[in-house]
């Protein structure tokens, strides 16, 4: 609950390492840590690339989406750590 | 454009803007300064433009913090966009408002905490001071030399004291000797009476 008794929620976002076979489109995109398991060894370069991304389910409509399509939205507040804060309802702002 | 923007945000709030003029002496410069009479109030504001640039938001965070120091309180104004990477507890801890723009949106999300503002030092100032330290150091110089030169003074007059009391002294004693012989003469027998031998024997026996 913010100032002024308005709703907030809270959303984790969830950080996932994956690694990219650049040499092999059609393999399929690992996490990090199923890639350590599956082959044994760390994703050497330049034929792997490992990269992270951050995803948080929309508590709006439940799909997937990157923090920053949260500036799109109107009921946006801000980012503490790794957690997106949002209105329940939209507000009026200036 | 969101310079304009966030100056009418802050206006609304009652506050009036400083002069850029009066911020000559800062080393790093805010985008946007504001007073409300007392407190000096610091918007360090992020362009859009600036997005794409990787170094440009470590920059910008760099100025913000070297400006801390200058202000009672501070505030960045980033792009919606750019909120939902920054970590808006960091900028709460370090007593850093946060303001997010987007379209005609502006929102106050992390509130400013009072900061203490070192004194500010005005380089006219600095350079005052160094003028007048070294005119102080001349006046120490000209007393010290003063000084030596009045002791040198005391020590002649002093002198010249000592010679003065001798020779007082020494006019006393002929002084009394030219008295003596009429004293003397009123006892003495008729012969000695007006001889001037005797004053030619007595200065022989002065000498």
């Amino acid at each position: 609950m913010e100032k002024g008794g308005i709703r907030v929620r809270y959303t984790p976002i969830r950080k996932i390492q994956l690694v990219i076979d650049v040499e092999d489109h059609l393999a399929p995109v690992l996490t990090l840590k199923d890639f350590q398991k599956l082959f044994n060894t760390d994703p050497a370069p330049p034929r792997y690339r490992v990269v992270s991304i951050e995803v948080l389910t929309c508590p709006e409509d439940g799909y997937v989406i990157l923090p920053s399509e949260c500036a799109e939205c109107p009921r946006f507040i801000r980012r503490i750590r790794d957690v997106i804060c949002c209105y329940e309802t939209p507000v009026k702002t200036e | 454009m969101e310079l304009e923007r966030v100056r009418e945000y802050f206006f609304r709030q009652g506050l009036s803007e400083i002069e850029p003029s009066e911020l000559r002496h800062l080393e790093f410069k805010p985008s946007l300064a504001f007073t409300d009479g007392k407190n000096r109030i610091f918007v360090n504001v992020f362009p859009v433009g600036s997005l794409t640039s990787r170094n440009a938001l470590i920059k910008f965070m760099m100025e913000t913090a070297a400006l801390r120091e200058q202000c009672n309180k501070i505030y960045v104004v980033i792009p919606k966009l750019m909120a939902t990477v920054i970590d808006s507890e960091l900028l709460r801890d370090m007593g850093i408002g946060l303001i997010v723009y987007s379209g005609r949106e502006i929102k106050e999300v992390v509130k400013a905490r009072e900061l203490k503002p070192k004194v500010p030092v005005d380089i006219d100032v600095l350079e005052e001071i160094k003028q007048i330290s070294g005119k102080l150091k001349m006046l120490e110089d000209m007393i010290s030399r003063l000084e030596f030169q009045v002791e040198k003074i005391a020590e002649e007059v002093s002198k010249i004291k000592v010679v003065r009391v001798a020779a007082a002294a020494e006019e006393k004693v002929v002084a009394e000797d030219a008295e003596a012989p009429k004293v003397e003469a009123e006892g003495l027998p008729s012969y000695m009476r007006d001889n001037p031998w005797l004053e030619i024997l007595r200065q022989r026996g002065s000498e």
